[in-house]
């Protein structure tokens, strides 16, 4: 979908370079995220694609076509934008923000009316907004706001800007998951810029990881990244627990169900529910934890360590008895992926 | 104190003064405001214009308005000419260094942004920096109105003025009366266009708490 072709650039007046030789591929309806350190080019190279920055040498492709081929406004009206500060329009409603593509596009009125209030659902927003100005919402909102604008003519593309990192912790990782849930629907290509390890894992298809100089460190998935880290740089970047985050990518229903093996008795009801643990001896009989197949590892690690025995029950969706999980599974599960995929 | 009966014996004359007062104050405003549009537009045209011409308005500002009007008679005469040319320098010089001024503090994210979105310059001008700095043009205007109320009694000096001529006639005659409505009614006229702009700005700007 997106095809960079041994890119260079130099910033004009700077000794060092910003993009040493890059060819990536992105393909369509993955989120790719760029992360790196600052200053290590992602953000230019991002930029790039819809022609904000140029670059020295090399091309760029979208859906084929090379875009110094294009006019640049109508392929900037291709492409769907958004920036770190969400950059509304102060003098525009939500509603003229949003619809501000569409009317460049040159849409009817009643088109660009249907499609806003059909956005302003998408991004979780109550249609009273609509009448606001950008100054009478808070941070969140006003994220929701550019996102909906950026999507608004429909585009195949969007590219994103450190989207979230001028958010509070607890609304961003709210964004996040919005942002991977919508993608289930939407299935666009995405490109998504941060300088957040975290962020990429949880919301990356792929990741690019960049160093100085915008040279490609690694390009891979989460998961790859982690249990095999390309180089030095990209072992200290993602950080000290690699096996922990590899855990909050992977969800319980990736496990195998054990039997239950430990001195009690699941008692389960006549729909197959868990109900409590019994004892056949006279040891006081602990409090049931169970965990959703849904649920992450990590979750999970974190309610076997501080179930009083151990041993955690799962259950499907509807709460139905699937086996149990303890440390024993978490552990020969990781070992077999290492073992598995180092061969 | 006050000579009621000339008042009202002279009314008419009065409000013709004042007729020519508003009408001065419009001239001048409205001109200066299609120069300043005309080298606004340079400006985008060649950006690097924006700051040499901030700063040839504030030296020109500095000049006295009556050194200004006699500079210009030589050309114009003791016409109305003469009088609109300087009101209208004076207001373009005081509106283009607002609106320059309100265009260059413009958020840089939200103008980078119109660019991403994929408007054209022209469109990015009118759909965005334009309104963004409407709020400054505004004050500009108002400014200009209060301060071009004042400059064209100044003008009475080469035969014009408006309210202005009742200021030279009464000082001359040692007569309160004429003095003394000229100065009420230009304070009551600077007041009505000062209201105006700020209304006009309440109604143009909503999006400012």
């Amino acid at each position: 979908m997106i095809r960079f072709e041994a890119i260079k650039k130099t910033h004009k007046g700077s000794p060092r370079t910003a993009v040493s030789d890059l060819t990536l591929h992105v393909r369509e309806g993955e989120i790719c995220v760029f992360v790196g350190p600052s200053g290590c080019g992602k953000t230019t190279i991002l930029r790039m694609i819809n022609r904000l920055d140029s670059q020295d040498s090399g091309r760029i492709f979208v859906n084929g076509v090379a875009t110094d081929e294009l006019d640049v406004v109508t392929l900037r009206r291709g492409i769907g934008f958004m920036m770190q500060s969400a950059a509304l329009f102060p003098h525009q409603t939500v509603a003229e923000n949003i619809g501000a593509v569409p009317r460049l596009l040159g849409w009817s009125k009643h088109k660009i009316r249907q499609r806003v209030s059909e956005l302003i659902s998408l991004v979780g927003l109550q249609p009273e907004f609509l009448d606001r100005y950008p100054n009478q919402l808070s941070g969140g909102q006003q994220s929701r706001v550019a996102l909906a604008r950026a999507l608004a003519s429909d585009p195949p593309v969007v590219l994103m800007d450190e989207p979230f990192a001028a958010l509070d912790p607890v609304i961003r990782e709210r964004l996040q998951d919005e942002l991977v849930a919508l993608q289930r629907r939407l299935h666009k290509t995405i490109i998504l810029v941060t300088h957040d390890m975290e962020e990429a894992i949880k919301i990356g298809d792929r990741i690019a990881i960049f160093e100085g100089e915008g040279r490609l460190a690694q390009f891979d998935t989460p998961h790859t990244i982690l249990a095999h880290p390309a180089s030095e740089f990209v072992k200290n970047f993602i950080g000290k627990d690699p096996l922990l985050k590899r855990l909050s990518l992977m969800k319980v229903s990736d496990l195998p169900a054990d039997e239950v093996s430990c001195e009690f008795k699941l008692l389960l009801d006549d729909k197959s529910n868990p109900l409590k643990w019994v004892s056949e001896s006279d040891l006081p009989v602990p409090e049931l934890t169970t965990v959703s197949s849904n649920d992450s590892l990590h979750h999970a690690l974190v309610k076997i360590l501080t179930a009083p025995i151990g041993v955690v029950v799962r259950v499907d969706e509807a709460g139905g008895y699937e086996g149990c999980l303890s440390i024993a599974s978490l552990h020969s599960a990781l070992n077999e992926r290492r073992f598995g995929n180092a061969q | 104190m006050i000579d009621w009966a000339w008042i009202v014996e002279n009314w008419q004359q009065i409000g013709q003064l004042l007729v020519d007062h508003i009408q001065l104050v419009t001239l001048g405003l409205c001109i200066g405001m299609l120069l300043a549009g005309a080298m606004v537009l340079l400006t985008l045209w060649q950006p690097g214009l924006a700051r040499p011409m901030i700063y040839v308005c504030g030296i020109l500002f500095t000049i006295p308005s009556l050194a200004l009007f006699i500079l210009i008679m030589p050309f114009t005469g003791l016409s109305k000419t003469t009088a609109v040319i300087g009101l209208s320098l004076y207001s373009l010089l005081i509106v283009l260094q607002n609106t320059l001024a309100g265009l260059a503090s413009n958020p840089a994210d939200v103008l980078e942004e119109a660019r991403a979105l994929g408007y054209t310059r022209m469109q990015r001008f009118l759909g965005v920096e334009l309104p963004l700095a409407l709020p400054a043009l505004l004050a500009g205007l108002r400014t200009t109105s209060v301060t071009l109320v004042g400059l064209v009694t100044v003008t009475a000096l080469i035969g014009q003025g408006g309210l202005g001529q009742l200021f030279i006639s009464g000082l001359a005659q040692s007569f309160t009366t004429p003095v003394a409505v000229s100065l009420v009614l230009t304070v009551m006229l600077a007041l009505c266009f000062d209201f105006l702009f700020y209304s006009i700005n309440k109604w143009l700007v909503p999006w400012v708490r």
